[in-house]
């Protein structure tokens, strides 16, 4: 078995990306030492050579309609890949059709379009082993496509009859309907997809991302609300692709060219949805799950990625407890005390917000142990900051490990795309491994005094509270969630 | 986290599911992949992949659950835990004078252990004494301990994907590197062969306690795929779970899975895959500097209890705070057995995408169910093992209507012979699987050293799809006619507690 559980949330995914001339390093302190050489007795005391790695990069390209592709070539396989995000997302859907942007992005594909019926789609793309994929998420929407060298026309026909034309048929509606009622009477199924549901709901508080859909929301929605959340977004400057694989760039731009033919902006600009509000009020939340093991999620809004303080604050995180068995949390909670088996912190940097919080999961019987552990360990952070062997540690950690967002031909465009979506410096990843090395003693210190909330954070448990060690309302008065459903 | 049920899917499955093509051309990675066996026995692939200056190592131990017996369930997965903690040299200040307290603390915990095993003739105050005690020592310990140094030494030089994981067939250890640290790998893994340390062992079996929590007993698809399994299988290793039977668990002696490591953990019994930017020359003597001289050593025969045949359908329930699902299960012959690879057919004509019978049955059309999907090679391949459906009905319909229509499209595959084009289309999905499957250092170093570990060969991958493009419609009935009976089948349903 797995011994940690890949990250927990999606909340975890930190997308970097790639920009001009972009130059990696993964560096070592000392002199290097000859592979030949006797090496030192202990592992720690390996150094090896500074290894320079320029990564390829994607190539910038505006479509007179105002698509943008990012264009690698790659020839090792006789593959391509296409992955497009898309400026959209549930934030923009009315707050009474809560599942609007999902169901879009899920009937977008299985719908069909206006040439081809969904049966067709599925038996030329599946008879060709491609796949055509879309979705839609909070913050945006995407696109995908996969397909071997030889089915490429096929393929970009598909994909861009379905990003254009989607038909929208009123029985698989009714099905993606149906699905999703299905999965909001199993949404209570499982303790920590309860626990992260309510967290967010709290921590949004009135903000659309906040919103959870409901029976009402998601029958109140019609084809009609598809069309149009489609017609409103799906226009060409609105989109980015990220091309990748075996072809000649000016050959695959011609291709993507014809598939969109006939596609034209319309010039309306989407404003952002306004950001979540910044007050940080304690809140300490409970609901009731008939299990022997607590889910436990403590955190707040953090600093947005393009706050001065992002770097610091993410080496911050990275040391408190991203970092795997060296991080704070785990080493004491896990390691030495045995008390979970998933335990750690995530944050991630949105554009205009961002999000810190702990997870963990314990028996009850050491739920309040657990949670006073999570507390202190913070505050201790929060007044103390780090050693300077622990920060020395995570830079070198961050720096080195760098090198492994440009394993593949399909990463490389897709961070240079994402930088792009998110209206990032275009040197944010040139710059990325310096603005780690920057970070001093005394910016952790101060961002861990400015940014982190113990007192004032929103605590969300989801158990059996009959059996924990102590009472939640020794960490303040408690809000009981009541869980509705099936 | 993905969906629990394909998690565990793809969590036992994830290598037989990686169904694989035999290419013609260049693509093919016979020719491509070194092997060398060294003078120890222990097996070498190499596979030159120069996209990024990294590298991916896979170190697999032909040992996993199905080597225990009743009462050491979970050692294999303990063992895997244990191996991150240390050895003489790494994870220590002082491994002599560290030593004496962790004998100390072991002989403390053992009669800790004995005197909670008495059950109610436990005497509680010695119970509270030993824990105390075992409390003092654990902190005397910690004075010695360099906090889990592997990770920190990995981390440090750029390491990504440092994990393992424990089947019933196999044990394996990976991380990925910047391709210039494969001497730093080499000295961390030949050391952790040599001189594992076994310390923080009891907080270590706390924390594996908590795993099973999170993932058996507060997860109600873990719950039913336990029961399941334990159900489907009356006699063979299969049966016990990967994590361990609680009251097992709790009481995991430290001896046993020392003995365990020794047992197996040899290298005539290793297999390493490294795939990436490496010189294969360079890394090969590299790795003989560091693995050639550990000894080999006997494997003492493991034959397991032999699953009788299932002589008619079994049917179990798991009550549990959750709705309604369903885990279906047939034996079947495993690789090499013809069978199984006309079972990674079915499996593909049943649930593999929006084309398939159960999606365009069961979700589309008749709307009874949210998800239906296959699993050929549950919960492993070295041995006999299932064809398992796993499904989730949508309300109103309940399980007996699913599992019905189930049925249904089971008995079509024995007397309706499936179409040229199905047939093609799956044979078109295995080989674009093999080719993308190519685009990853750690998915083929993965796939090497399991291949070469369980089935004995890594070109597996490539020879599959020469049988499977074999295969005809016939062959499709004939196996399901065989082995998709009601008299060989075993069944789980979640039912929700309090409703029936």
């Amino acid at each position: 078995m797995k011994r940690r559980k890949a990250s927990l949330i999606s909340l975890s995914l930190v997308v970097i990306a790639v920009t001009a001339c972009l130059c990696v390093v993964v560096a070592s302190r000392k002199a290097s030492f000859a592979q030949d050489a006797n090496p030192p007795k202990h592992p720690g005391d390996m150094v090896f050579k500074p290894m320079a790695f320029s990564p390829p990069k994607g190539e910038k390209i505006v479509l007179n309609n105002g698509m943008i592709l990012y264009i690698l070539e790659d020839h090792e396989l006789p593959v391509l890949n296409l992955s497009g995000v898309i400026r959209t997302g549930s934030v923009y859907e009315p707050a009474d059709k809560a599942g609007l942007a999902e169901l879009t992005g899920t009937v977008m594909r299985t719908g069909g379009t206006r040439s081809m019926s969904p049966d067709e789609i599925n038996d030329q793309l599946e008879y060709i082993a491609g796949s055509v994929e879309t979705g839609i998420g909070s913050e945006s929407g995407s696109a995908s496509l996969s397909v071997m060298k030889k089915d490429t026309d096929i393929g970009l026909k598909i994909f861009a009859d379905i990003m254009m034309d989607p038909g929208f048929d009123q029985g698989k509606l009714d099905l993606a309907k149906k699905q999703e009622i299905e999965a909001i009477r199993r949404r209570n199924d499982n303790p920590d997809s309860i626990a992260f549901r309510e967290f967010k709901r709290i921590l949004y508080k009135d903000n659309p991302r906040g919103r959870i859909s409901t029976v009402e929301s998601i029958n109140a929605i019609t084809r009609t609300d598809l069309v149009e959340f489609h017609n409103r977004f799906f226009r060409p400057e609105n989109v980015m692709l990220a091309i990748s694989g075996d072809f000649q760039k000016d050959e695959i731009v011609k291709k993507v060219e014809n598939a969109f033919h006939g596609w034209e902006k319309t010039g309306i600009k989407i404003p952002r949805e306004t950001s979540p509000l910044y007050s940080f009020e304690k809140s300490i939340n409970y609901a009731f799950k008939d299990v022997p093991q607590s889910t436990i999620i403590l955190g707040h809004l953090a600093v947005k990625k393009t706050h001065p303080d992002y770097f610091p604050f993410k080496v911050l995180n990275f040391i408190l407890g991203e970092s795997g068995f060296n991080s704070r949390l785990t080493s004491e909670i896990r390691s030495n005390r045995g008390l979970a088996y998933s335990v750690g912190s995530i944050y991630r940097g949105d554009v205009e917000y961002g999000v810190f919080a702990v997870i963990c999961q314990t028996k009850s019987a050491t739920t309040s142990k657990a949670i006073s552990l999570i507390y202190n360990i913070i505050k201790d952070i929060k007044k103390n900051g780090v050693t300077e062997k622990e920060l020395r540690w995570a830079k070198e950690s961050i720096v080195n490990k760098f090198i492994f967002s440009f394993t593949s031909s399909a990463s490389v465009v897709n961070q240079q795309m994402i930088i792009d979506y998110d209206n990032l410096p275009e040197d944010f990843l040139e710059r990325y491994q310096e603005n780690v090395s920057r970070v001093t003693l005394e910016d952790i210190k101060r961002v861990a005094k400015k940014h982190l909330y113990p007192d004032r954070s929103i605590l969300v448990v989801v158990g059996k509270s009959k059996d924990f060690d102590k009472p939640l309302s020794e960490f303040g008065e408690v809000h009981e969630i009541e869980l509705k459903g099936e | 986290m993905k969906g629990i049920k394909k998690y565990i899917v793809v969590f036992f499955v994830l290598f037989v599911f990686l169904l694989t093509a035999s290419p013609t051309w260049a693509l093919s990675l016979k020719g491509r992949v070194e092997e060398h066996t060294l003078k120890n026995g222990m097996k070498i692939l190499m596979l030159k992949r120069h996209y990024s200056p990294t590298v991916s190592f896979f170190m697999s131990f032909k040992v996993g659950s199905a080597e225990e017996y009743s009462g050491i369930s979970g050692t294999a997965h303990l063992l895997e835990h244990m191996l991150f903690k240390g050895t003489k040299v790494l994870g220590t200040r002082d491994y002599i004078k560290e030593k004496k307290v962790l004998d100390e603390i072991d002989r403390v915990a053992v009669r800790l252990d004995n005197e909670i095993l008495k059950g109610k003739k436990a005497d509680e105050a010695k119970i509270s004494r030993l824990k105390a005690e075992l409390g003092r020592l654990q902190k005397r310990h910690k004075r010695y301990v360099v906090k889990d140094e592997i990770d920190s030494i990995y981390s440090k030089n750029g390491g990504v994907g440092l994990n393992a994981s424990t089947s019933y067939d196999v044990t394996r250890y990976m991380v990925s590197l910047p391709s210039n640290r494969v001497e730093l790998w080499a000295k961390i893994e030949s050391d952790r062969m040599l001189n594992p340390v076994l310390r923080e062992f009891y907080s270590e079996r706390d924390v594996v306690m908590e795993e099973r929590r999170q993932r058996i007993e507060s997860d109600p698809d873990g719950k039913l795929y336990e029961n399941f399994m334990a159900a489907a299988f009356i006699a063979h290793s299969y049966r016990r779970p990967i994590i361990g039977w609680v009251s097992d668990l709790m009481f995991l002696k430290k001896r046993t899975t020392e003995r365990f490591f020794k047992t197996y953990y040899a290298p005539n019994n290793t297999v390493v895959a490294v795939v990436g930017d490496i010189e294969p020359s360079k890394t090969l003597e590299i790795i003989k500097k560091y693995f050639e001289h550990i000894p080999s050593q006997p494997i003492p025969p493991f034959i397991p209890t032999k699953e009788p045949e299932q002589m008619g359908e079994r049917r179990i329930k798991v009550r549990f705070d959750a709705n309604p699902s369903l885990i279906i299960g047939y034996h079947k012959p495993t690789v090499p057995d013809f069978d199984d690879y006309v079972f990674d057919v079915i499996d593909s004509i049943l649930s593999r995408g929006r084309t398939s019978r159960f999606y365009k049955r069961l979700i589309e059309e008749e709307k009874i169910a949210v998800s239906a999907e296959t699993a050929n090679g549950l919960p492993g391949a070295r041995y006999p093992n299932l064809f398992a459906v796993f499904a989730t009905p949508r309300h109103p319909h309940t399980t007996a209507e699913l599992e019905h229509a189930i049925y249904r499209e089971i008995e079509r595959l024995k007397i309706e012979p499936v179409t040229e084009r199905e047939l093609s289309k799956i044979k078109n999905q295995l080989q674009t699987d093999f080719i993308r499957a190519l685009n990853s250092n750690s998915g083929l170093a993965g796939k090497l050293s399991y291949y070469q570990t369980v089935v004995g060969d890594w070109r597996y991958i490539e020879d599959q799809l020469d049988v499977i493009e074999r295969i005809t419609a016939q062959d499709i009935m004939k196996a399901a006619g065989k082995y998709l009976i009601e008299d060989n089948r075993t069944v789980a349903e979640l039912v929700k507690k309090g409703k029936e």
